[in-house]
């Protein structure tokens, strides 16, 4: 527990979130990707289904996130890189976070959990892309 | 309806279809690579045309849901084809005769048109001339490219010019 408290004072100070942009080279991962992401703390942990006090642990190195979470961060990366910009860089958030039909009305983000929902989410990307038409 | 019959509703079909596709996938522009409505996921070697660019436009905006597709990043192609055994769903008669609506043909249930293709594809048929689900007023043509007669061709996909596009996505 002690050893735990020090680990925690030594943590280096992340930058604020305001600040993201300006420091984006020097992020830590979590960071970077919010920022890739274009989505505030509030929604970075609504896409993650975490709170937001969680992602602010994370990006302030207070915490780490636990396997769960990282699988969940992974797959949020492997599809960004997957999309790129087949869509807007700025409609991302929106596509990530609303109901789609093609998913039994669940969003995207909400799919990213396991890896039977990613491979649907994979799936329609695909499809998007290459002109399989439904 | 008996299988044999199937067979005669084919017709020949010789026009110019329209496809976009990701700046990612123009190595290979016909192929879809993933589930579509007329073929599951192991069945790749199927490709989708629209009778026109605004139909191809809104089929690919669609799949990406309430955001639409960056126009920018998708490359339009115009293809043109010469195929002999289509089997045309639009047409009232051959639908009725096939027992479908254009209401399975476009509905959010994809397995009775997969269903279908399977059974087309097993009588020989080389394609699908059907309604879009994204266009009210657009026609596709379904593929099956393992199916091609060798008198029937396709292609050679041409790149269009991104300036002359007739449709936001």
């Amino acid at each position: 527990m002690r050893a735990k408290a020090k680990a925690v004072r030594r943590a280096p100070v992340r930058p604020a979130p305001s600040t993201l942009r300006v420091l984006r080279p020097g992020l830590a991962p979590i960071a970077r990707l919010r920022a890739r992401l274009g989505v505030t703390q509030e929604q970075y942990a609504r896409l993650l289904g975490v709170a937001w006090a969680t992602v602010s642990r994370w990006e302030r190195g207070r915490a780490r996130p636990d396997p769960k979470a990282t699988a969940k961060l992974n797959r949020l990366r492997e599809l960004a890189d997957l999309i790129g910009d087949a869509i807007r860089p700025e409609d991302l958030p929106k596509f990530l976070m609303t109901p789609h039909p093609e998913l039994r009305g669940h969003p995207p983000a909400d799919l990213l959990e396991n890896e039977f929902g990613f491979e649907a989410v994979k799936g329609l990307v695909l499809a998007a892309q290459s002109g399989a038409y439904r | 309806m008996a299988n044999s019959a199937v067979g005669t509703l084919g017709r020949p079909l010789h026009r110019t279809g329209y496809r976009l596709v990701y700046r990612g996938f123009t190595d290979a522009p016909l192929e879809a690579r993933a589930e579509g409505r007329f073929n599951r996921q192991d069945e790749r070697r199927t490709t989708y045309l629209s009778l026109t660019r605004q139909t191809a436009a809104l089929e690919v905006a669609k799949r990406w849901g309430s955001v639409g597709a960056n126009r920018s990043a998708y490359v339009e192609f115009e293809i043109p084809f010469r195929l002999h055994r289509i089997m045309d769903l639009t047409d009232p008669d051959t639908a009725t005769a096939l027992g479908v609506s254009r209401e399975t043909l476009t509905g959010s249930d994809l397995r009775e048109c997969q269903t279908l293709a399977g059974r087309l594809r097993a009588e020989g048929i080389e394609g699908i001339l059907t309604w879009s689900a994204a266009d009210p007023e657009g026609k596709n043509l379904v593929i099956f490219l393992d199916q091609l007669d060798p008198a029937s061709s396709i292609g050679p996909p041409l790149k269009l010019d991104s300036s002359e596009e007739v449709a936001e996505l």
